[in-house]
């Protein structure tokens, strides 16, 4: 009897809505607190007008979340992290692949099948 | 040098087969609809209505090139399925990941076509409404967005080679919005105190979802600051890396996929 066709859309979908209404409590906006309107020390000695070759870090509030993020925090051990584990995470990627095609080609071979390797 | 030659022929057929078709071009004249349009909202003094021109211009083009190039991708290898045009091709000597990477390099030839055209229109707004002044620094950017592009439509490829090509669109779309807001959003649940499976979660999130905030140095360019070269060439790298992931595991997922 034939395997039944596996079809991964569902295996994507629910984790997906299951993840989603798990984290969606935790995606409430707020409104500003007094806490919040408070003169920080930084933001005083920090300059806030942008000018002609101002350091991009100098210029702006950190995490103001008008997405340039990564570049005002550039060099914060933070972020470099975050990109040492995403390159760490495409290199086995790619280890893996590579030995994935190596096994490939090496049962090709055996098999006398080396066309399409 | 074969499997070269075998994905310039399919990444070329893509190519013409993507520029032919409505939603390219439908989407092309809504950017520069836009990048006229944003003349409009920029009417203060000179130098705020240049900013605000190739501002507004430099995310419309950005917008419609992700959108062209997430529609390309998503329907091209279904697309091809669906028509049984995928078997002769198959048949011959061609691998499925030399496959895949033609339908990737011609979707981006396409989004290259819309993007040059973006690009000359907004040099036209420019020279046209800036009493000549062309501020050709800002043009520094579009190379990156072409790559972030890039990253886009792999992610896309990858996803339609796994599911259909509606549930593919819609997943690229949120995960475009959300790497754009990565970091961000990140530091905003984790300051939520959320559950230990909450948590790791979201850092699986965190982790897989691309940093599409680092090609964000358009506001920089805007306001002519200053963006460090290294900055540029690690941003670079990153982009061709997780394209060349993204493409990886789309050859891997089609190679294993019943046709």
């Amino acid at each position: 009897m034939r395997r039944p066709k596996f079809d991964p859309a569902a295996w994507i979908v629910v984790p997906a809505v299951v993840l989603t209404l798990s984290s969606v409590s935790l995606l409430t906006f707020r409104t500003p607190t007094h806490a919040d309107t408070m003169s920080r020390p930084s933001a005083a000695i920090a300059p806030a007008s942008p000018s002609a070759n101002t350091p991009v870090s100098n210029m702006h509030d950190a995490d103001d979340g008008d997405g340039d993020e990564l570049l005002e925090h550039w060099g914060d051990p933070k972020y470099a992290k975050e990109e040492r584990i995403q390159l760490a995470g495409m290199g086995l990627l790619f280890v893996g692949a590579a030995a994935m095609q190596w096994k490939r080609s090496a049962r090709n071979r055996r098999n006398g099948n080396g066309a399409k390797a | 040098m074969q499997a070269l030659r075998n994905i310039g022929i399919i990444g070329r057929i893509t190519m013409l087969e993507g520029a032919r078709k409505q939603v390219f071009h439908v989407l092309l004249m809504v950017a520069v609809v836009m990048i006229f349009g944003s003349t409009v909202l920029a009417h203060f003094d000179d130098k705020v209505q240049a900013k605000m021109l190739a501002d507004l211009s430099l995310a419309s083009m950005f917008f419609v090139s992700a959108a062209i190039a997430i529609t390309i991708t998503v329907t091209g290898v279904p697309g091809e399925m669906e028509q049984k045009t995928v078997y002769p091709v198959l048949a011959k000597a061609v691998t499925r990941s030399q496959f895949v990477l033609g339908k990737f390099a011609g979707a981006m030839g396409t989004v290259a076509i819309g993007m040059a055209v973006m690009a000359l229109a907004f040099v036209f707004v420019e020279w046209w409404f800036l009493a000549g002044h062309i501020d050709f620094a800002v043009l520094y950017v579009v190379p990156f967005l072409f790559l972030e592009t890039a990253i886009l439509a792999a992610i896309s490829l990858a996803l339609s080679t796994v599911c259909s090509w509606p549930l593919a669109w819609f997943l690229s779309v949120i995960v475009c919005l959300v790497g754009n807001v990565k970091f961000q959003l990140y530091a905003s649940l984790m300051a939520k105190h959320p559950t230990p499976f909450n948590k790791i979660a979201i850092s699986g999130f965190y982790h897989v979802l691309p940093s599409l905030e680092s090609f964000n140095f358009k506001d920089a360019l805007v306001h002519h600051l200053t963006v460090p070269n290294v900055y540029l060439w690690q941003t670079a790298l990153y982009g061709l890396c997780y394209t060349a992931a993204m493409l990886t595991l789309a050859s891997i997922s089609f190679r294993r996929r019943e046709l």
